[in-house]
């Protein structure tokens, strides 16, 4: 199924092993023989296992690791070899990688993607935004539409952002998860 | 939470220790009023942008963002992310606001939002995309940009480290214009800056928790984040970083965090639909969905 998608890709992803998928294990984790909690235990993984990544259903991964399948939590599992080599190889091709120390965020230019300095070089299109505007749908008809594509609505209360001062670094930027912004 | 300290430390920008060696000196009562005035314009600023305001700042800022990268000429494919959009933003908050969803013409893999409703994901990603439910959390987490008013706050925020009062001076110093439409264009285009620039991690965390809340209203399997930022973590180590998901920050990092809040939490609803055959004809470029493809059963 990922196979026709392969074909839009570009070169600089073919030649990763983008169809073989791994990744490894953050903790140590009981694989399972169904993607359910209580399934029977079929081996236990320890923390930092390079498994394959077979495929995914739900909240649940099927993976296999030294000959044995089985799944885990998504969750569990980070994908790629963990390494943060990224930013070197792309300062190695002429790329400008900047970090802001405020708010911590990595931003990159010089790709082709839409920058700021590309923002500044375009004057806005109104004719386009009409046209956007066009393809637009209402509530109601995308309700419909969404049933015929059999969805329903479901109650699903918020849920509060935790854990983010730690990977960040910089919790105390965080206004976002504050009790203000929240309804 | 304080607001008018949170206020004032964002005002004036007193992060640093420097700051404190002239507390002293600048303390004084006509000082201090001055500056909780400011402060408190600083952080109602956003308030001060009404609804329609907000709409028009956003086609301003969105109209910018065309200039650069115009719509993908398919018109089958921008009916559709507009239906799966609006569905999804309709289990927001703010299912009225005039909500539109577009592709455009760029390779890299993005995604970006502006106030008022209008959310742009770039050909690239949408290539990168294989499923229903990885389309809508990804635009369930621009939805949450637009439905918590992250631009706004960070034009907001903009506003205050150039040590002005609110938006409407950020527009006037952006280019000396006084009428109102030059007003509009002015935070139209910060608006758009923004957007390509990104918003803080505290906001991209929050746009992913909540994004796969309302991607568990709207009937998927909320999971699908998790599977898109996988997808990014891949394509990341796998092109060398080349083409980032630029605006938006580390996927391993946002995935710690999903994992600290969302944990398990969202597990009743993992069993929600993942594929749908109007998106796999969309993907095939067969623009009649419903009557050609047969039903894929749904998984659990
Ligand atoms: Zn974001």
């Amino acid at each position: 199924m990922k196979i026709p998608f392969m074909a839009a890709l570009l070169p600089a992803l073919l030649t990763g092993a983008a169809l073989a998928e791994s990744g490894s294990v953050i903790r140590n984790t009981e694989l399972r023989q169904k993607p359910f909690s209580d399934a029977a235990v079929v081996a236990t993984v320890s923390s930092g296992t390079q498994v394959e990544i077979l495929s995914r259903q739900g909240a649940w991964m099927n993976v296999s690791s030294n000959g044995q399948a089985g799944w885990v939590k998504m969750l569990s599992v980070r994908v790629g070899n963990g390494s943060s080599a990224d930013a070197g190889s792309v300062i190695g091709q002429g790329v400008k990688v900047a970090t802001t120390g405020s708010s911590g965020k990595t931003v990159t230019t010089g790709v082709k993607g839409l920058s700021e300095e590309e923002l500044s070089h375009s004057q806005p299109d109104y004719g386009e935004l009409e046209r956007m505007k066009g393809f637009s749908t209402t509530p109601a008809d995308a309700g419909k539409q969404a049933n015929l594509a059999r969805l329903t609505a479901v109650q699903v209360p918020e849920i509060a952002v935790s854990g983010s001062s730690g990977s960040s670094g910089n919790g105390s930027q965080n206004p976002s998860s504050n009790p203000q912004m929240r309804r | 939470m304080n607001k008018i300290l949170l206020s004032l430390m964002l005002a004036s920008g007193c992060m640093s220790s420097a700051c404190a060696l002239d507390l002293g000196k600048l303390l004084t009562t006509e000082n201090i009023n001055k500056a909780a005035d400011f402060a408190k314009n600083a952080a109602d600023a956003a308030k001060d942008i009404s609804p329609e305001a907000e709409v028009a700042i956003g086609d301003e800022a969105a109209a910018k963002l065309l200039g650069a990268k115009p719509l993908v000429n398919n018109p089958a494919l921008q009916r559709y992310v507009n239906q799966v959009g609006v569905w999804v933003a309709s289990q927001s908050e703010k299912p009225n606001l005039p909500w539109r969803f577009a592709v455009i013409e760029d390779p890299t893999v993005n995604s970006f939002a502006t106030p008022g409703g209008n959310i742009l994901i770039t050909k690239g990603l949408w290539d990168r995309l294989s499923s229903e439910a990885e389309l809508a959390a990804v635009l369930g987490h621009e939805i949450t940009h637009v439905v918590k008013q992250h631009h706004l706050r960070a034009m907001k925020s903009e506003a205050s480290r150039k040590a002005l009062g609110n938006l409407a001076d950020l527009a006037v110093s952006a280019k000396g214009g006084g009428d109102k439409r030059q007003l509009i264009g002015n935070l139209g285009k910060g608006a758009s800056e923004i957007a390509v620039r990104g918003l803080d991690k505290g906001d991209e965390y929050d746009a992913d928790v909540y994004g796969m809340v309302l991607t568990a209203r709207a009937g998927y399997n909320p999971y699908a984040m998790v599977t898109v930022l996988q997808m990014l973590e891949r394509f990341n180590s796998n092109s060398g970083g080349l083409e980032v998901f630029n605006t938006h920050s580390d996927p391993r990092a946002r995935q710690d965090v999903i994992e600290a809040s969302v944990g398990d939490k969202l597990e009743p609803y993992a069993g929600g639909v993942e594929q749908t055959s109007r998106f796999t004809a969309i993907k095939r470029g067969n623009t009649k969905p419903a009557a050609v493809t047969p039903k894929k059963p749904v998984k659990r």
